[in-house]
């Protein structure tokens, strides 16, 4: 079983992708930039709030797929600053609550969008 | 398929229940070898090709890809390699990240890419 889901309210896709496709019982979520529908930056340069919207669009992403921040089984994080870790720490918190998902968190170069700090793709399970 | 290059201690895809797990291809011949010089489409037409050759021997097509990740050494290089991307995969789009990295594994290579399918 494959699914794509092209979500309304999501930027269009930059490259040939889509938000996310699932497969299975699992959901692959695409690595989501802090833009806005239009693709514009959100958040200026600060990380928290680039990743505020990031989460936003994400939980977005999972709801339209009938998968919540609980269901999430793993993310992984780029981040072009590692030592931006502890401060976006706080909104991984208060957006998966009591759920821990596996994680992986690396420092990169650059990201696709101009400015952009953080961007964070996820694997959920669908709830039967 | 075409005997792929091992770099390190992995295969070049595993099952797991549904889906098949491709390791990061890299625009590389049978030998190790840089495929494609300098210039990242010819890189990225080889990396594109390879994954065919280890989908199809898994029993997949680019529509059975769920998800791939796209490490690429310039971010600007994107566009320039969404054309092999539109051709390889039609209709179908796959859940995508793509991310800049600092190297890769074979010296000169420009792109590196991954995937997960969904075994039909």
């Amino acid at each position: 079983m494959r699914v794509e889901y092209r979500v309304a309210g999501q930027a269009e896709p930059i490259s040939h992708f889509t938000d996310a496709v699932r497969a299975g019982e699992l959901l692959f979520v695409s690595g989501i930039v802090p833009v806005d529908a239009n693709r514009e930056l959100v958040g200026g340069d600060d990380v928290v709030a680039q990743a505020r919207q990031v989460f936003a669009n994400m939980g977005e992403v999972l709801a339209a797929a009938g998968c919540s921040f609980a269901d999430v089984v793993k993310v992984t994080i780029f981040l072009t600053d590692v030592d931006d870790r502890p401060l976006v720490n706080p909104v991984r918190q208060e957006v998966f609550g009591k759920t821990r998902p596996a994680s992986t968190l690396v420092e990169v170069p650059a990201l696709v969008i101009t400015g952009a700090k953080i961007e964070v793709e996820a694997v959920a399970l669908v709830p039967s | 398929m075409p005997s792929r290059p091992v770099f390190a201690h992995s295969a070049d895809a595993v099952r797991a229940g549904g889906l098949l797990f491709v390791a990061g291809i890299l625009p590389a011949d049978a030998s190790g070898e840089l495929v494609g010089g300098g210039d990242v489409v010819a890189q990225a037409e080889r990396v594109f090709a390879d994954l065919g050759d280890v989908l199809g021997a898994g029993g997949c097509s680019f529509a059975d890809v769920a998800k791939v990740s796209v490490f690429l050494t310039d971010a600007d290089d994107r566009a320039a390699i969404n054309p092999v991307r539109q051709r390889v995969f039609e209709t179908a789009r796959p859940a995508s990240t793509l991310v800049e990295v600092s190297a890769l594994a074979v010296p000169g290579a420009k792109i590196e890419v991954d995937a997960i399918a969904v075994l039909p």
